[in-house]
């Protein structure tokens, strides 16, 4: 059985490079790290730029899982500290000027901002499904086992289950979503110009920006999972209904039922049964 | 019956909801910090009590219903 056959066998260099659908999944991530690049440098943060691109590499040629992780945190470090002042204050500009990339966000918009976001944006969503294809294809989660039995590999996904459909999905999608949260953002921006939290508490326009941001994020995570919860309630079995209502009623009326209990005890041990 | 008591779920969630609006954009925005905190904890009560009521309500509908097969859903056209 070749690599890509066996679903529990993780897939070298060379296979991706011979499967259409791989080699295609990482010219997209890589082609989305050029531009992430270009937009980084254009921010005026050359050496950082080059470490973010450098640590996303190896996640798209060798499988490393933390590259995702390790270029979000790079790239989040950049948009506050892009010329990497405060890390190598031999340039001394971070002590000189400030942390620059929150002033940035004293701007509504700018086309360099829609850029990287949907270029990071594609990179991760490539990044994912092409480690989904190539090492693992659900989070490692071994079911109890006997001691002594060896763990269970988790399979990756097949390469078969690739649709054509897909990529209309993933570029739709991306640019969805990116358009959707720059014209969340520019809402916010119109609205919060910091005066009021600047004269009470002396926060700045670009961190009450970031407040409201977060405020929005969480209401709406809040919101959606109150949905999703609903949704797959309704998905449950008759069985599994019953036994949830059963549950809630054993929960609500926990110590009425108990004080009863007791009593019926208490009076069959007296009358001797 | 379960209608009624499924909309008032949805309604004490839109009023959590509302509730985390107001301590945000009417008492913290205008430096009214303690009045947050309660207001916060009313707005989590309101949500968890909502959603509460919607599980019982979707759970008690669910129980009436007879148990039917779930349909197997038909796969898209793979190309490869």
């Amino acid at each position: 059985m070749s690599a890509s056959g066996n679903p529990r066998k993780t897939l070298s260099l060379m296979d991706i490079f011979r499967q259409p659908a791989l080699r295609t999944y990482m010219i997209i991530g890589l082609t989305a790290l050029l531009i992430c690049y270009t937009q980084l440098l254009e921010r005026g943060s050359s050496s950082g730029a080059l470490i973010a691109v450098l640590v996303a590499i190896p996640g798209l040629t060798s499988r490393w899982v933390i590259s995702p992780a390790l270029f979000l945190i790079v790239t989040t470090y950049l948009m506050i500290d892009p010329e990497m002042g405060f890390l190598m204050p031999i340039y001394d500009s971070f002590a000189r000027y400030g942390p620059r990339g929150m002033y940035r966000a004293n701007r509504d918009f700018e086309l360099s901002d829609l850029l990287l976001a949907g270029s990071i944006l594609v990179y991760l969503v490539a990044q994912l499904r092409l480690l989904s294809l190539t090492y693992l294809g659900m989070p490692d989660d071994p079911p109890p086992r006997r001691k002594g039995q060896p763990e269970p590999a988790a399979p990756r996904r097949p390469v078969e289950s690739i649709d054509d459909r897909e990529l209309f999905w993933m570029f739709g999608l991306s640019a969805f979503s990116t358009l959707l949260a720059t014209v969340v953002w520019i809402g916010i921006a119109r609205y919060e110009n910091g005066a009021r939290l600047g004269q009470d508490w002396g926060i700045e326009k670009p961190v009450a920006r970031w407040m409201m941001f977060i405020w929005l994020l969480m209401t709406a995570l809040i919101v959606v999972h109150a949905v999703l919860r609903v949704r797959a309630l309704h998905r449950m079995s008759r069985q599994e209904a019953r036994l949830m209502l059963q549950d809630m009623l054993w929960s609500e009326t926990r110590r009425e039922q108990e004080r009863i209990y007791q009593w019926r005890r208490w009076y069959r041990a007296r009358r001797g049964e | 019956m379960f209608l009624s008591r499924e909309i008032a779920g949805w309604v004490l969630v839109a009023l959590g909801v509302f509730t985390f609006g107001v301590a945000y954009f009417a008492l913290l925005r205008n430096a009214k910090v303690l009045p947050a905190g309660p207001t916060v904890v009313v707005g989590i009560f309101l949500f968890r009590g909502g959603i509460h009521l919607l599980k019982v309500a979707v759970a008690a509908r669910l129980c009436q219903q007879p148990d039917v097969k779930k349909p197997v859903v038909k796969q898209s056209p793979r190309l490869r």
